[in-house]
């Protein structure tokens, strides 16, 4: 037997060691001494045999002992290619413009003006969900509107695709999930009304900037009207409706003491379960020791609150694959131009198909491109590889074909140690 | 949720000599309250 490529051996702070398998997920708790004892005997486990019995039969059945490495690894590999191509869900996600109606300074999107999905887009984009549900293959249809701000245009775009969608769904037994990225200037009492009547799982992902000030500063109108009582008001008949909503705190060192504000604003509302917050550095301000202690200091300042978050998590949603790497999820621009993920700019040389008249999609070679190289030539070594977040789209762009980011042994087994402290809560000894 | 049935045993020798104990393997207690499993719960992109 092989000692599993994904096995590592964690110290917690509970005073326990814990032996974690990150393909498995599986995890033995043991004295700490054992922790000690097992991590000499890795290198020869055949011997643990006869030292401690009970310990390597567990081992064996739980697969922290392999026959062959190379086997898990293609196993490892396999299960996420399964995962990926599933077929049984499909992620569409509409972009009905790319025009909105705030300029955040840190929006990595051109705003096209009076950019906006033409009818005989809408049309092609119906035809393409009925021509997808009606092979047989989907059972769930995730249907996203992005943007620009998708509600500016609700009525000419969202609502003929949503309701064409919904009753694509019902003529071939197909659940429907809906949401919605949205700055939710737009998200009113009757849109809110009129989506629930049409479909009863609806989750929206709604960004502040700050508390009140803060947020005004960012997100204001072309006449200098700040949005954050409108859309305080518009989510909160929104959660009160049961939309599921997360409160994405776009932070930065400056802002983010404010979010108290925001946090204490909701606090009636903590107790709805579809109620969320995540908190996240606005991608052009830099990791600092500064920002880490204020971050502290933060999490001091709300732990009165009882709430939902990503707080407590080190890994937050990317304990997931990123929705871009699925095969069967595409991103359908205004003007039909076809994309794998929305964290990009949408400009048609990054385009990786073309939506056609006929409700089919012409894909080009980058397609073929980024989903044969879901893997670099060193992911099938790299003990991380079964909780990696590294999304395709990156390891795609990689300019000599290898892991883009140079990880270090030690920081991979922090990696696989944080991992566990998401699935688990069990703190592991820094 | 999944419940820890086993209780651990201490770490000891049998007569053998071998060791024994000192070890569970049954995941631990989960109360399905932990931050990770809240962020499955999202289906909204993470970008």
């Amino acid at each position: 037997m092989e000692w599993s490529n994904y096995n590592k051996i964690i110290s917690a702070t509970d005073g326990y060691s814990y032996l974690f398998n990150g393909f498995t997920k599986q995890w033995i708790k043991m004295v700490s001494s054992l922790g000690k004892f097992l991590d000499e005997y890795a290198s020869m486990p055949d011997e643990l045999q006869a030292v401690h019995p009970d310990l390597y039969e567990a081992l064996k059945e739980k697969a922290f002992l392999v026959d062959d490495t190379e086997k898990e690894m293609h196993s490892c590999l396999n299960s996420i290619q399964d995962k990926l191509n599933d077929s049984s869900v499909w992620k569409l996600t509409i972009n009905p413009t790319l025009d909105c109606n705030l300029r955040c300074w840190y929006c990595y999107e051109s705003h096209l003006k009076g950019s906006v999905m033409s009818d005989d887009t809408i049309n092609n984009v119906e035809k393409l969900i009925n021509n997808t549900l009606k092979a047989g293959k989907v059972q769930v249809l995730q249907l996203a509107f992005f943007g620009g701000e998708p509600l500016l245009k609700y009525s000419s775009v969202v609502l003929p695709i949503l309701i064409s969608a919904k009753e694509a769904c019902e003529r071939n037994n197909v659940k429907l999930f809906l949401s919605f990225t949205s700055n939710s200037v737009c998200l009113t009492k009757k849109v809110v009304d009129k989506l629930k009547s049409i479909c009863d799982d609806i989750a929206v992902q709604v960004p502040f900037d700050g508390g009140k000030t803060y947020h005004n500063e960012v997100k204001h109108f072309e006449n200098g009207r700040g949005s954050y009582d409108i859309v305080r008001r518009n989510i909160i008949y929104a959660i009160e409706q049961g939309i599921r909503i997360n409160i994405r705190c776009n932070y930065t060192f400056k802002s983010l003491m404010s979010f108290e504000e925001v946090v204490r604003d909701f606090s009636d509302y903590h107790h709805y379960p579809n109620l969320r917050f995540s908190f996240h550095k606005v991608w052009q301000e830099k990791e600092s020791l500064e920002l880490k202690e204020r971050m502290i200091e933060f999490k001091n300042a709300v732990m009165c609150f009882q709430f939902k978050s990503n707080l407590s998590s080190h890994f937050g949603d990317s304990v997931n694959p990123c929705y871009g790497d699925y095969t069967q999820n595409i991103v359908v621009n205004y003007n039909g131009d076809v994309f794998k993920c929305t964290a990009r700019d949408f400009k048609s040389e990054h385009r990786v198909g073309v939506l056609e008249s006929n409700g089919t999609i012409a894909f080009s070679e980058k397609n073929n491109q980024r989903l044969s190289r879901r893997f670099t030539k060193d992911c099938a070594k790299c003990k991380r590889l079964p909780i990696c977040p590294i999304c395709s789209q990156v390891r795609s762009e990689s300019s000599n074909g290898g892991c883009p980011i140079q990880i270090s042994e030690g920081d991979v087994g922090i990696n696989i140690a944080k991992y566990f402290y998401d699935l688990t809560g069990i703190m592991y000894v820094k | 949720m999944k419940v820890n049935k086993k209780q651990m045993e201490p770490l000891s020798r049998n007569e053998k000599g071998q060791l024994q104990g000192g070890f569970c393997d049954s995941n631990v207690n989960c109360n399905n309250s932990c931050a990770g499993c809240n962020a499955l719960d999202s289906l909204q992109p993470h970008n």
